[in-house]
């Protein structure tokens, strides 16, 4: 055990808010909100550091190193400084400053998933040629199902009941994948706690 | 005594008998009989192991002289010498043999020397004849049993000796019993030597000590080849009894196949003493079989050198050169050879001594199968190449080899390729060896503060390389055609969905079909929001990205404009950096379709939350210390809105705009118990609604709004006219296009064969 005190202090940090989650005592809670209040403010804080660590730590170490490249960082470089120069000068509030931002940012995102929906598309179509079994016949089958059915084609389907019941036995299917999967990640997660709070996974020990 | 001791099988006989009454050999009348045990010169051997006592009649050791204690070696070496003084005296007197009466006579000679030695009697011509006849061991020592009878002193004193230890010597009864039924077995007429011999099923145990087994060693007693040299099989003891009874067997022409299986049934190490006394036995005692097979008169003295070079071969003593062995060997391979017959090894090139075990026994089998097949004289390259699967190598291995120089050039441009590491370094056209794991990294300090080991060194800089593998330039080099060819089929693509989106809005709207249900979630979201009081106010929280900014703005549009319609206070929060802009922007756009609205009275913008799910928990636990400030930074929980509000509980609803379904799930697992009996409802990207179905379903969610449909069923609802239904053309022509594009290119492949079936 090379560190007992971090551990210690993180079951014990795991167990009073557990606590609190089932008995909701005024006692607990005023440990476990300052506590909830401190991860919060620390992630915040991470966030900070991220940026900067990319500013500093990745951009400008490349406007050292020789290479195309360094255009594109002295790019991020100058427009986030001129954010954070404006948005600490004029506050988020602005509505100009955010107007600016998000004519910027909106555009370009929803460009990349333009073009993602593109490259998807391109993808479906050269599906069968690279999967050539039964596994990708059936996912070429479902792509094609559910196109039809979320095109909303099918909703002269209401005036038909068998084919109507069809429909909404189709639409069921993803539910139940997505039931089993939040079904595995509940699992998963309360595995993951249990482990640290029994001090067998320490994912604090760096 | 008055009985008639038989020389050939030792056992007593009437004395008027001329023959014998067991073995049939022909009975010296008168003469002074054989001691017992005295001729066989293995028992001897055994004598000095066994020290058998209490065997031999009294009369009979009386008869014999005592042993001398001589030591083993000395006695080997005067046994060794008398050999050589006996064999150099017959080939001096090889041309002065006498004349054999009786039937003796039409035996070669070399035959009755072998048969006067074994008896270790020799006629009376013979007796008289001082110089031996055999330069066999065999008969030399017989020669040396009948010295004090016949010879007497003067040949060798050291003979006297060795005989006199021979004397003493007597066996056990079984080994008694067991020499008697072997010299039985010997019998001149009854004898078939040509039958296959198998081994003894339960072998007599040798019964002699250690320094006779070492005198044997020194031999090498080797019955079986001794048996191959001179084209014997071994008798065993039921064809010994058959022999004695007579019975005539049809004599079967020696090969290796009879003999192959008793050279595997006795291994060398299993040394039956019985079994060489046998073969000597047969060896001396049988004529007719060298009459039947050696051809008498192709050269008697070439073939007796060859018998007394077997003997010496079966003895195997020193001083004996081998190499007789070989050309006595090819001599019964030229006797084989007269008569092939098939399956034997006649035309083997091998000596069959140095042939294996598994050669001499499998090969005649295997050949046989052989011969039966079909060989073709030519093989046909063209068949040969039809033969062949195409193509159908693994990936791993078509990566692998070297390419033909007629694959599309490749080869050439591979051929100057030469890997630089490794053992193949410098040598042309060899693969490079790839270099997974290897730390191609500067060396990073971890500092003395951080203690790392070095399977997570090397965990790390492997995750590093790939890193760097990932964001390095180094694409797959793929031909330009091809890519030019990927080029225009994406090109196309954008081309056609452009056009399908441009063309809806006028060609296509006669054919946009409307849907005639509302998903019940979507009718769950607008009964909770018409539901609710106008003293609460809604909590809407923005956790998308911008990328998703176009279709959360169609699907939270109505929704947002039906709680303003209702003029409901609003509070924003965001869970990302960029969602409470975002989430801005889509309040001021739908308040502009509201009238009597006033975002500045009725909004307020609480920032962003941040530590994700844990921020959502601080949230869910207490709002006020989550959020104490406002987006300009001002006392939150004092404005009009939010001053009546001190949990989750206390707000009229909670509306959760996101595109993921992680961090809808979190939200959901996280502020849902905190919520009480207020409503959480969500707007989500069409790609959440499947995860989010589960919670609807179970009520922890009580509505939400997905996608492009959503959005319109809630206009429908609100029965507004807005942007959603005039998209539903471009959307619905997009969907189309793109499921008859799959559909086709889908139906393609299944009919196109694969491309290696293609490119063979």
């Amino acid at each position: 055990m090379k560190s007992p005190l971090s551990m210690l202090v993180a079951v014990l940090s795991g167990l009073l808010v557990l606590a609190g989650y089932f008995f909701p005592f005024p006692a607990l809670i005023a440990i476990r909100t300052p506590m909830l209040d401190w991860a919060v403010t620390l992630a915040g804080i991470a966030g900070l550091v991220a940026i900067i660590n990319l500013m500093v730590g990745v951009h400008l170490k490349r406007l050292r190193e020789p290479g195309s490249k360094r255009f594109f960082s002295i790019v991020v470089i100058i427009s986030f400084l001129m954010v954070a120069v404006f948005g600490f000068y004029l506050g988020p509030a602005d509505q100009k400053f955010q107007r600016v931002v998000t004519a910027i940012q909106t555009p370009i995102e929803t460009s990349l998933m333009a073009l993602l929906a593109i490259t998807l598309t391109y993808s479906s179509l050269k599906m069968l040629q690279r999967q050539r079994n039964w596994m990708g016949f059936v996912f070429f089958l479902s792509v094609i199902l559910f196109l039809v059915i979320n095109s909303g084609i099918l909703a002269f389907s209401a005036e038909i009941p068998v084919l109507q019941d069809l429909l909404s036995g189709f639409h069921q299917i993803p539910a139940a994948g997505a039931r089993g999967i939040l079904l595995g990640i509940a699992l998963g997660s309360l595995a993951a706690g249990v482990r640290i709070l029994i001090g067998s996974d320490k994912p604090y020990s760096g | 005594m008055a009985e008639n001791i038989c020389p050939i099988c030792e056992r007593p006989n009437d004395p008027s008998a001329e023959r014998c009454w067991y073995c049939q050999a022909e009975l010296a009348s008168g003469e002074q009989p054989t001691p017992v045990n005295g001729t066989d010169w293995l028992n001897g051997l055994r004598e000095e192991s066994e020290q058998v006592t209490d065997v031999e009649t009294p009369a009979e050791t009386g008869e014999l002289e005592k042993p001398e204690e001589i030591p083993d070696w000395l006695a080997r070496i005067r046994t060794r010498e008398q050999l050589e003084r006996e064999a150099q005296a017959n080939t001096e007197s090889a041309q002065t043999e006498p004349v054999v009466a009786g039937k003796k006579e039409e035996l070669p000679d070399w035959l009755k020397e072998i048969k006067a030695g074994f008896s270790g009697k020799k006629s009376e011509s013979e007796q008289d004849d001082s110089a031996p006849e055999s330069f066999s061991p065999l008969a030399t020592s017989t020669a040396a049993d009948q010295k004090p009878l016949a010879v007497g002193q003067d040949q060798n004193e050291d003979t006297d000796e060795w005989l006199s230890r021979l004397a003493a010597w007597k066996p056990t009864d079984a080994e008694s019993q067991t020499v008697d039924e072997g010299q039985d077995a010997v019998d001149f007429d009854t004898s078939e030597p040509e039958i296959p011999l198998t081994p003894m099923e339960t072998p007599p145990k040798p019964q002699f000590d250690m320094d006779s087994l070492a005198a044997l060693n020194q031999a090498e007693f080797r019955p079986f080849e001794s048996k191959r040299g001179n084209g014997w099989q071994k008798l065993n003891t039921d064809e010994l009894d058959a022999d004695q009874q007579d019975e005539p067997q049809p004599e079967k022409q020696l090969s290796f196949d009879d003999l192959s299986p008793a050279e595997e049934e006795l291994a060398p190490a299993n040394f039956d003493i019985n079994a060489l006394r046998e073969t000597i036995a047969v060896q001396h005692t049988d004529p007719d079989f060298f009459a039947e097979k050696v051809t008498p008169d192709a050269s008697d003295a070439s073939d007796e050198d060859d018998l007394l070079e077997d003997d010496f071969q079966d003895l195997n003593l020193a001083g004996v050169e081998n190499t007789a062995v070989a050309s006595h060997e090819e001599s019964i391979f030229l006797e084989i050879k007269s008569e092939p017959q098939p399956g034997d090894l006649t035309s083997s090139p091998f000596v069959p001594d140095d042939l294996p075990d598994w050669l001499a026994t499998a090969k005649l089998e295997k050949h046989e199968k052989r011969s039966n097949e079909p060989i073709s004289d030519e093989l046909d390259a063209g068949k040969l190449e039809a033969t062949l699967d195409k193509g159908n190598l693994p990936a791993w291995l078509q990566a692998a080899r070297i390419p033909t120089p007629d694959a599309d050039g490749l080869y050439d441009s591979r051929k100057g390729e030469t890997s630089e590491s490794g053992l193949l370094a410098g040598i042309s056209g060899t693969l490079q060896t790839p270099s997974f794991g290897m730390d191609i990294r500067k060396p990073v300090g971890y500092g003395s503060a951080l203690k790392v080991s070095e399977r997570q060194k090397q965990s790390a800089n492997l995750f590093a390389n790939l890193v760097d593998e990932t964001f390095d330039d180094n694409d797959i080099s793929l031909p330009k055609k091809s890519k030019n060819r990927r080029m225009i089929w994406r090109l196309g693509l954008a081309f056609a969905l452009l056009l399908a989106v441009f063309l809806s809005s006028n060609i296509l709207a006669p054919f946009i079909i409307q849907p005639a249900l509302f998903p019940p979630e979507v009718v769950s979201v607008y009964d909770q929001v018409d539901a609710l009081s106008l003293d609460k106010p809604v909590l809407l929280t923005s956790d998308f990205e911008a990328a998703v900014a176009g279709e959360l703005s169609w699907s939270s549009q109505a929704l947002l404009e039906h709680l303003m319609n209702r003029n409901m206070n609003l509070v924003i929060i965001s869970s990302n950096p960029s969602g409470s802009t975002l989430m801005t922007q889509l309040i001021n756009n739908a308040a502009k379709n509201v009238q009597g609205f006033d975002v500045s009275t009725h909004v307020i913008n609480l920032g962003y939350l941040p530590g994700g799910a844990t921020g959502v928990k601080l949230l869910a636990e207490n709002p006020r210390a989550a959020m104490p400030y406002t987006h300009n930074l001002d006392a939150a929980w004092n404005s009009p809105i939010l001053y009546t509000v001190y949990s989750l509980s206390d707000f009229g609803a909670v509306v959760v705009l996101s595109d993921k379904s992680e961090s809808s799930r979190a939200w959901v697992e996280q502020i849902r118990p905190a919520l009480g009996a207020t409503p959480l409802m969500f707007v989500i990207s069409a790609q959440v609604a499947p995860l989010l179905q589960p919670y609807y379903q179970s009520g922890q969610v009580s509505g939400y709004v997905a996608g492009f449909y959503g959005s319109l069923a809630y206009e429908q609802m609100l029965q507004q006219t807005s942007k959603s239904l005039s998209h539903l053309g471009a959307f619905q022509s997009a969907m189309l296009l793109v499921v008859v594009l799959i559909l086709v290119s889908g139906v393609v492949a299944l009919i196109r064969p694969a491309r290696t079936e293609r490119k063979g």
